[in-house]
């Protein structure tokens, strides 16, 4: 058992009947309690997502009687951030699946994600408040 | 390898949390859905809630079937984990993409 295991785990993954190939057929079978954990850290990810899908469904509601620009603007900002969200959270499951087995470091987040993160949030508030119709 | 409960988890196991996770994303992922259906298709809203609250408990059932196996396959080692791959990701992750669309039709059109 490695250092890093809390549970032992002989024996290799059964090669060929697990999808997606790009991530079961590289390495070795890691502790199960880390698969678990990056699961989970994708399933945050993916809360994250349906929340901001309910955002976009109430301020499309909020708007429903007087239409503006901005309101559609925001909402479907709010669904493309959704599905960004979606796909980093894949994207990330991915690449730590693949360093588990490969016995490699994982993934760092990275500052740039949250500084691009940051501008994208401050460039959208200065948007809804250049647009929001006055009076 | 010492897979009995009670050791380490107490009586919890190690998939615990992933199954109470994945089920309350999924029935939250299944609101919006619905929610957004409702509003899209002008529906009758008690129809579709009462569709939703069956499908809402489908998906709680098949966690405790699911739950039910993992304990099992627990008690034999792990077997489960060598198979299970990532179809829950991405399927996941495809039905978020769909109920996106959605939305965004629903932005648009109304």
């Amino acid at each position: 058992m490695a250092d890093n295991e809390v549970m032992g785990f002989d024996g290799d993954a059964e090669r060929g009947s697990r999808s997606p190939r790009g991530v079961y057929d590289e390495g070795r079978e890691p502790d199960p309690l880390y698969t678990l954990a990056n699961e989970r850290t994708y399933l945050s990810w993916l809360r994250l997502a349906v929340t901001l899908l309910a955002a976009a469904v109430a301020i499309d509601r909020l708007f429903l009687e007087q239409p503006w620009f901005g309101s559609q603007i925001l909402a479907l900002g709010l669904v493309a951030i959704a599905f960004g969200t979606c796909g980093l959270g894949v994207r990330r499951w991915w690449a730590t699946e693949r360093a588990l087995r490969r016995r490699q470091p994982l993934p760092g987040f990275g500052a740039p994600l949250l500084a691009v993160m940051a501008i994208l949030l401050a460039v959208a508030g200065v948007t809804v408040l250049v647009l929001t119709p006055q009076g | 390898m010492d897979t009995r409960t009670g050791k380490l988890w107490g009586d919890q196991y190690p998939f615990e949390r992933n199954h109470l996770q994945r089920t309350m994303t999924l029935i939250g992922l299944g609101g919006v859905f619905a929610v957004t259906v409702i509003l899209l298709v002008h529906a009758e809203f008690t129809s579709v809630l009462g569709i939703s609250l069956l499908c809402a408990g489908v998906v709680a059932a098949f966690a405790a079937v699911s739950r039910h196996r993992y304990v099992q396959e627990t008690r034999l080692g792990f077997v489960i984990l060598r198979t299970r791959g990532g179809r829950f990701v991405l399927g996941s992750a495809l039905a978020v993409a769909a109920v996106s669309v959605l939305v965004a039709l629903l932005v648009l059109l109304e």
